[in-house]
């Protein structure tokens, strides 16, 4: 479990060129977040979302409060949380690709023949297998964050927290990595905090928490946040269409569900096939 | 300005026996004034064909034109000034202390221009990009909001009034009303009669304004034509991008697939065709 207790997290920021201020970038924070969820977090540039991430990792300590990870308060940097980051040059630190995955896994002491099949079997769940000796810079940016991906998820961490992790990844890619996201969610009980600009990864999450300006303006199941369609416009961001669609359905008597794209044909399939019967 | 790229090859280790091509016998006129979205999985050589388009890189074998001239003989190397590239997170390039000092850089190095008529382009400029000459020109990069920064990391290549210009995922990392500002930013520069290159996973972002969609595969051209054909063509290119869901569902559809060819161009389209099924 994870769990905020009145954290602060406080730093200088310069508002015009010579004045600078002490801004809250979180405030007074409270929350718990069971273990074993998937959890987005949403929210404008600049509301926190990447700051609440690296709280939970211990690459931030708050100004004041404590982050509590697994029953234990966080004092540094905490190992059973894995983090993601956006650009992946920041967590690049070996030229090969091997060994950059390979590199979480030496600092756990990992036998060398444990960590070959490890390295292996992380590269073939981002489909990247044929690059297992490929130097790193020879990839482009959206490969090079599946690399990082992979070497995260070896660490089989209990929480991982992937902030905008799939920010340069095309579609299918974006699809592929949901899928792992997805298993080491539901199949080995990791609990997921997923940061995105995306509103269409909501979907496959279990709950939702909104930040604006350091607050929480919304902490609640998808179904909940999806069904409140008057917070767009105070909060600045705009339903996906197939939530869109799923509401209108709703509102002619047709429950969808908030589903992926696959399931929702199937169902609405469904009923084409029902009213075509019934005609 | 006009580009021609003819029979272009690109490998950037041609000595090494395990290199391939990284882009593979491709010829492609971009005329100007055009707005061409460039497409295509992680890997496949999309940024790599733009540096090309750019001049960027001498390519292994074949040449490329602009206006009609070799880019790489003395005549065509001084139109290569009027090519603005903006990479991936742009905003990483932001050195200076203020907006002001860092988009008038290239003015200031260039030299040829007063002070006062560098103020003038920097003010264009930055009324371009839609950031308020006055509010913004002392206010320093480091601590603008994202969109505010990736703007301003926009402006420094924009001084140079280039003709031709190139965004490598302009809207990657911004949130919703950063995306939306600038995509309209990027509109305008089209209408102002500059050629647009546009590299983007999001293709919705972009597909009801541009003329010319490229989709690349390991390196190849699969698909060159305008946007709508795409939606026509959806089986020959649906594994190498993500269209917008929305047309996916409908293209999932028993029985309506084939009664709609050419009839929906844009999501709304599609939306209002879904809804329609349960009236």
């Amino acid at each position: 479990m994870i769990e905020f207790k009145g954290v602060t997290y406080r730093a200088a920021k310069s508002v015009k060129t010579a004045a600078y201020e002490n801004i809250d970038i979180l405030c007074d924070i409270d929350i718990r977040i069971s273990k074993g969820r998937f959890v987005s977090i949403i929210g404008k540039n600049g509301s926190g979302k990447t700051t609440f991430g690296m709280l939970i990792k211990g690459l931030l300590a708050p100004t004041s409060g404590e982050v509590i990870v697994d029953a234990e308060v966080n004092r540094g940097v905490n190992d059973k949380v894995g983090y993601i980051f956006t650009n992946p040059e920041n967590q690049i630190v070996h030229p090969l690709v091997e060994d950059d995955i390979a590199f979480g896994l030496e600092n756990q002491m990992a036998a060398e023949s444990e960590m070959r099949q490890r390295v292996v079997a992380a590269l073939k769940e981002v489909s990247m297998e044929a690059h297992l000796k490929s130097p790193i810079h020879w990839l482009s940016r959206g490969e090079q964050q599946k690399i990082v991906a992979a070497g995260v998820i070896t660490l089989n961490s209990e929480v991982i927290v992937f902030d905008e992790a799939a920010s340069l990844l095309d579609g299918k890619a974006k699809d592929e990595l949901m899928r792992i996201v997805l298993k080491l969610n539901k199949v080995d009980e990791k609990t997921i905090i997923y940061i995105t600009h995306d509103l269409r990864d909501v979907i496959f999450t279990d709950d939702v928490i909104l930040l604006e300006s350091g607050s929480i303006a919304f902490n609640g199941s998808k179904e909940a946040f999806f069904k409140d369609t008057d917070m767009q416009e105070k909060y600045k961001y705009e339903l996906p269409d197939v939530v869109k669609l799923v509401n209108y359905f709703r509102g002619k008597g047709f429950e969808l569900g908030y589903c992926d794209t696959p399931a929702l044909i199937e169902k609405i399939n469904a009923i084409l096939k029902q009213r075509q019967r019934s005609l | 300005m006009d580009v021609n790229l003819k029979n272009v090859y690109l490998n950037y280790n041609p000595n090494l026996s395990s290199s391939r091509n990284v882009i593979n016998n491709i010829s492609i006129s971009i005329n100007n004034g055009e707005f061409v979205l460039i497409c295509g999985r992680n890997g496949s050589g999309k940024t790599t064909l733009a540096q090309l388009i750019t001049g960027l890189i001498r390519p292994t074998k074949g040449s490329v034109f602009f206006n009609g001239e070799d880019a790489f003989a003395h005549s065509g190397r001084a139109l290569k000034k009027r090519i603005g590239m903006i990479f991936q997170t742009p905003e990483e390039q932001l050195f200076e202390r203020t907006v002001y000092e860092d988009v008038s850089f290239v003015l200031q190095r260039d030299g040829g221009l007063s002070q006062s008529d560098i103020a003038a382009r920097v003010k264009e400029t930055l009324s371009l990009v839609g950031l308020d000459y006055e509010e913004y020109k002392d206010r320093l990069s480091f601590n603008l909001s994202s969109g505010e920064r990736r703007k301003a990391a926009i402006a420094c290549v924009l001084v140079n009034a280039p003709e031709l210009i190139v965004f490598d995922e302009p809207t990657v990392g911004l949130d919703y009303t950063a995306r939306k500002s600038l995509i309209k930013v990027i509109k305008r520069l089209h209408s102002a009669g500059k050629t647009i290159i546009c590299i983007s996973h999001n293709i919705e972002n972009f597909l009801d304004f541009s003329d010319t969609v490229l989709i690349i595969k390991e390196g190849e051209i699969v698909f060159s034509g305008a946007g709508d054909r795409l939606l026509d063509n959806f089986d020959m290119v649906k594994d190498e991008i993500r269209f917008p869901d929305v047309f996916t569902i409908i293209h999932g559809l028993e029985g309506v697939r084939g009664g709609l060819n050419g009839n929906i161009y844009s999501k709304d389209d599609a939306l209002t065709f879904l809804k329609g099924i349960i009236k």
